[in-house]
């Protein structure tokens, strides 16, 4: 603790086991007394350090449990860009990344300078506090602090669970973090929804490995069509955690049995089932009951607790704890040493491209990558994206295992695989309307890239059907703008990510 | 900052000078003393510290090349060392525009030592030309200056506000004073000294562009009088902590609590007064 040798005063010193803050800030002098004043009671001890040159050692020295950190320091102003405090910020994420970091500022809006440091969001921010009469401003910033610490130690603890699972640094990774911890510490139901191959079924394994429960972590994906095969994993599930994927392809017998499980923790008649469930799916729950798919009593005892996964094009702050994350792995599986180095442009590529793979393609892009560099280091060059981009049928549709074959793929490649007056009445007949969406989008996609073309409604039309009457030619178009409309696109939005 | 230290900016400064003197006395035959200064391109320096931050060492020459010309003075000749080509820094005009004097010469590293001597010719020569009106500070660098040293202002006053709040709660006997608020502090410390010098030292710069705006008579009395204020506070400071009595109550106390408040108005009076600066130079940048 950072205190005069020479001061006096019968101050309750803090305990020996509170929470150790390192301030880092130009004024850390004069603001050091009202936080010591009012938090070390709270069980905070805090040290100072006003020179940001020394910091690092500092931090190095006295590994403590949060940051508080500044972001500007004398002579900010003479250099635009960065801030001192927010280059600190980097290296601190660097060389320390088990170490929580508020940034402790004045009101954003307040600052006239520029706030490059923002670009990849910290572990937290706080304004600093107006040092109210009334010292509302306490509990806050002890909250704040707690909430920083525990988010960390969550991150850890996750990132120990499974090495795949990257929290990241986004606002939305870290909503997500809350959420899985507070399912965790209860027993709702859970429903995950998100894109295929942003983390689904690793976000339902960490709840059920944080939760503490003994018994084991059963994956069904609800598309295996041997019912037999589903109620035996339920049956497995008992004492543990049931995750099933895809809900919306549940089979009707199955639902029935699910509905007494999401309503009370039982199986049948045994009264000692007691499951934690846990769905996932890419529909809205309330469009899977207006279509019938799912009772609406199931939705309901389902959608307990939401915890919705962003896409990795809402995720662009991650990309360089993502893409060191995969250089790793690709170095150890390829047996290289490339650096994990992101360069500003490499960056730049990354994030210019839509991610409809989401972290798989992210995965498999980075790896191709070390694999084809022929230097230490990854170039833009050496990134070679899927410029098809979004929106692919096939990730838009929710499949984590990559051992099931994609349907929607399987359903296109036997549509190209029939005469032309057949496939208007293939499309006709996958009755679910998401599919039959996601097969259409997919057959045009392919057809824009065999043609280089654009593909209009003609061009369509004459491509799923014999098309030799003004009715006909009306009614196909009519069945195309009404899928792609299901999924919130048009011919012409299709053409513009071509 | 966050670089190694055996990067040590300044020492290798003085290194490259002591080379280069030696080495264009040796080759040019002249005794005389050279007045040269040596940056780096990524290194932010003043000459007593040195920091790494992108086009840091044009920075620093620009601010050198500002501030001597606001006081007509001539800047000293500066060499610049760094990695890139010359063709590369075309696409950086901004960030190099300190190269529009010809008294500052851009050098790679790997410069050979007929180039070398002949870029301090050049420099010496270019240094007796006079410095170019657009590398003076204009509105812009001036009211980022004093945005910066408003920001200290008001973070100072905040935490002011702060001790002060609490020494009221111990004058009424609510609490028991922490002993970090009776160590000393600095009023100014030397990071914020240099940051104010230069301030001033821009104001021949904003006389110029903004003679409405006045001169920073009002601001440098008031950093004055917070200073005195500072002065008495940890006197008062002092005064308490080498009082035998541990309680913090009674008049010692009471006379903390005025001085806070002396500050905290002297820093009230420098905030508005690095506004009022800031809205001249907005109505005069707006009339011309």
């Amino acid at each position: 603790m950072t205190t005069s040798p020479k001061a006096k005063g019968s101050h309750v010193e803090p305990a020996a086991s509170s929470t150790s803050v390192l301030l880092i800030d130009d004024e850390a002098d004069t603001l050091l007394p009202p936080l010591a004043q009012w938090l070390e009671p709270r069980g905070f001890a805090f040290q100072k350090e006003t020179n940001a040159t020394q910091a690092l050692d500092k931090i190095n020295s006295s590994q403590p449990d949060l940051i508080l950190l500044d972001l500007h320091f004398p002579g900010d102003d003479q250099l635009g860009g960065q801030t001192t405090g927010g280059r600190l910020l980097t290296e601190i994420r660097r060389r320390f990344p088990s170490i929580p970091v508020l940034v402790f500022t004045v009101r954003l809006e307040q600052l006239d300078i520029p706030l490059e440091a923002f670009e990849e969001p910290p572990h937290g921010q706080y304004a600093k506090p107006d040092f109210s009469r009334d010292r509302a401003w306490v509990k806050d910033l002890a909250d704040a602090m707690l909430r920083a610490i525990d988010a960390a130690s969550f991150s850890i603890n996750l990132d120990s669970i499974n090495s795949e699972f990257r929290v990241g640094e986004t606002k939305e990774m870290r909503d997500v973090v809350g959420l899985v911890r507070m399912a965790a510490e209860n027993e709702l139901n859970v429903t995950i929804y998100g894109e295929s191959n942003t983390g689904k079924q690793l976000v339902a394994k960490s709840i059920h490995f944080l939760s503490g429960r003994t018994g084991p972590f059963q994956y069904l994906n609800s598309r295996d069509a041997d019912c037999n095969a589903q109620e035996n994993v339920l049956q497995e599930a008992k004492g543990g955690t049931l995750y099933l994927d895809s809900i919306q392809h549940l089979a009707m017998p199955l639902q029935k049995q699910l509905l007494k499980v999401a309503a009370d923790g039982r199986l049948g008649r045994s009264n000692d089932y007691n499951v934690r469930l846990i769905v996932s799916t890419n529909h809205s729950l309330n469009d899977l009951v207006a279509d019938e798919v799912l009772p609406a009593n199931l939705a309901q005892d389902l959608a307990v607790l939401l915890i919705t996964l962003p896409p990795l094009r809402q995720r662009q702050g991650d990309f360089p704890t993502l893409f060191e994350h995969f250089v790793n792995l690709a170095n150890e599986r390829l047996n290289k040493h490339v650096q994990v180095t992101l360069r500003p442009e490499t960056l730049k590529k990354l994030r210019g491209h839509n991610w409809p793979g989401n972290i798989r393609e992210l995965e498999t892009t980075i790896t191709r990558a070390v694999a084809i560099t022929e230097s230490n280091i990854i170039l833009p060059d050496d990134i070679q994206l899927d410029e098809r981009g979004w929106p692919s049928p096939v990730l838009e549709d929710s499949q984590d295992s990559e051992a099931v074959p994609n349907p929607v793929m399987v359903l296109t490649d036997q549509l190209e695989r029939l005469d032309k007056d057949q496939r208007y009445r293939f499309l006709l007949d996958q009755r679910d309307m998401d599919f039959r969406a996601s097969v259409l989008i997919e057959f045009i996609c392919r057809l824009r890239q065999q043609t280089g073309e654009r593909v209009s409604h003609a061009v369509l039309a004459g491509a799923i059907h014999q098309v030799n009457r003004t009715t006909d030619y009306d009614t196909v178009r009519q069945f195309v703008c009404t899928a792609l409309k299901h999924k919130g696109l048009t011919l012409t939005k299709l053409e513009c990510n071509f | 900052m966050s670089y190694p230290s055996y990067f040590q900016a300044n020492e290798l400064a003085r290194t490259y000078r002591k080379h280069i003197m030696a080495l264009f006395q040796a080759m040019s035959g002249e005794n005389r003393k050279l007045r040269l200064l040596i940056r780096f391109c990524h290194w932010y320096s003043n000459g007593e510290s040195s920091e790494y931050r992108l086009w840091g060492g044009f920075r620093s020459v620009l601010d050198t090349v500002q501030i001597s010309s606001a006081k007509c003075e001539s800047p000293p000749p500066t060499l610049i060392f760094g990695l890139h080509s010359p063709e590369q820094l075309e696409k950086f005009p901004d960030e190099t525009k300190a190269l529009k004097w010809p008294g500052v010469q851009y050098l790679r590293y790997d410069v050979d030592d007929i180039e070398l001597v002949k870029a301090v010719k050049n420099c010496l020569q270019g240094s007796t030309e006079p410095v170019p009106e657009c590398l003076f500070a204009t509105v812009k660098d001036i009211k980022r200056l004093s945005s910066e040293i408003r920001h200290w202002l008001e973070g100072r006053q905040k935490n002011t506000n702060g001790s002060l709040y609490d020494f009221e709660a111990a004058e009424r006997g609510e609490i028991r004073l922490h002993p970090n608020h009776l160590d000393p502090v600095l009023a100014i410390s030397s990071e914020h000294q240099a940051m104010l010098e230069r301030f001033e030292a821009l104001e021949p710069h904003i006389l110029r562009l903004a003679p409405e705006a006045g001169e920073l008579k009002t601001f440098s009395a008031a950093i004055e009088n917070f200073q005195s204020h500072w002065q008495e506070l940890e006197t008062a400071k002092e005064s308490l902590r080498n009082t035998p009595s541990t309680d913090f109550s009674g008049p010692a106390v009471s006379q903390m609590i005025k001085v806070l408040e002396r500050v905290h108005d002297a820093l009230e009076t420098a905030i508005v007064a690095t506004q009022e600066l800031d809205n001249g130079l907005t109505r005069s940048s707006e009339t011309n």
